[in-house]
């Protein structure tokens, strides 16, 4: 089995530190990252469970139509409903946030890969030290937290400046809350 | 009606009760409470048996006080014309095993996407931001969309989603635009997009 990395897809407040040849091997379907460790989701408005693990969507790569991508991809297409309830102008800027962390937020990225794995990993799964510490699945990197998440320290990410697993940071820490306003606006 | 997958279902109703809960003007609010059937009973049990070892490896912990919520949500879902549609399931599967068994096609150039609202005025600390990228992978492709671009793009691959692409929040498009973009445009499948 040969997969091909030929997509990174980074948010423009991303700094890349590390060449990304140097966390990919163009032999991984899909390389993702974890941006924070033990969320309790009541505290983020959802209330399905706590997260050993969220993965981060702000840098990942893939080859073309990796199966966890797909599925991300068409559960929101049919979730059309969902994704323009949270557009409702009835609902307050605080609770507009709270829908979509519910519906397209990493957690919901987070879902998803877990939901591939358990697809995948034919019974052998990766455990929430795997990620802390990097893991590898069919098709499937996960980086360890220091990869993407390094300078996350308010969602439980350690933070060493010459720590040899860092390859992005992010400039804006929290960006969905501190720009929340701006990026919750329906178009005009 | 139908949403695919038991997760879907899950996230689905509670996302839908959630939302009307918020919305109190909404007629669907009120309406169902009474009307439980078995039949979405038997579809959370099957959630909860098909996905509680590896999400217990994985650390995805169900509040145990919520089960009863989530029972009542998809009870609501079903009496309102939600239904699983187990195909959907099934054809995942079935893919992801055909993906893990394909050889790569073409060794083509990485590209390395990026998405602003305008990029003829790209602010400075972007221009940072993506020139550390070019300085440290020099071998590989850059493509900056903007609003523009992103619009087209949807258009072209995924027309039903650009139907209602208006309507929906900034924070909803960029959302879907990355995985949009990184399921159809990764560069090995279709480079001449």
């Amino acid at each position: 089995m040969t997969c091909t990395i030929t997509g990174i897809y980074a948010d423009s407040d991303t700094l890349c530190v590390k060449p990304i040849a140097r966390w990919t091997d163009r032999q991984q379907g899909l390389v993702v990252g974890v941006e924070a460790q033990n969320v309790d989701t009541r505290d983020m408005g959802r209330h399905e469970g706590n997260r050993a693990v969220v993965f981060s969507q702000y840098v990942f790569a893939a080859g073309a139509f990796h199966p966890a991508l797909v599925r991300m991809l068409y559960r929101l297409v049919d979730d059309e409903e969902t994704l323009l309830g949270a557009a409702s102008p009835s609902l307050s800027p605080e609770d507009r946030l709270h829908a979509v962390i519910r519906t397209i937020d990493p957690m919901a990225w987070t879902d998803d890969l877990a939901e591939f794995l358990c697809y995948a990993q034919s019974g052998h799964f990766l455990t929430p030290d795997d990620f802390w510490r990097g893991g590898q699945a069919p098709t499937l990197r996960v980086l360890p937290i220091a990869g993407f998440g390094a300078d996350q320290t308010h969602l439980g990410s350690p933070w060493t400046d010459d720590d040899p697993d860092i390859c992005v940071l992010r400039k804006f820490k929290r960006s969905g809350a501190l720009h929340g306003e701006s990026r919750l606006q329906a178009t005009e | 009606m139908h949403f695919p997958g038991m997760l879907k279902v899950y996230r689905v109703a509670k996302t839908w009760v959630y939302l009307n809960t918020l919305d109190t003007s909404s007629s669907n609010y009120d309406s169902e409470e009474a009307e439980l059937t078995e039949y979405a009973a038997s579809l959370l049990r099957k959630y909860l048996a098909n996905y509680s070892e590896p999400a217990t490896r994985l650390g995805l912990t169900p509040h145990v006080e919520d089960k009863d919520e989530v029972e009542q949500c998809l009870r609501k879902a079903a009496a309102a014309g939600y239904e699983v549609d187990q195909a959907y399931d099934e054809t995942f599967h079935a893919y992801t095993e055909l993906y893990m068994t394909l050889d790569s096609l073409t060794n083509v150039p990485t590209v390395i996407f990026f998405t602003i609202s305008n990029k003829t005025a790209i602010p400075l600390s972007v221009q940072a931001s993506i020139q550390s990228w070019r300085d440290l992978n020099p071998g590989f492709n850059v493509a900056i969309h903007d609003d523009h671009d992103v619009e087209t793009l949807v258009e072209l691959l995924m027309p039903e989603l650009h139907e209602i692409w208006q309507n929906l929040l900034t924070i909803e498009r960029a959302d879907i635009y990355r995985f949009l973009v990184m399921t159809f445009l990764g560069g090995n499948v279709c480079p001449g997009l």
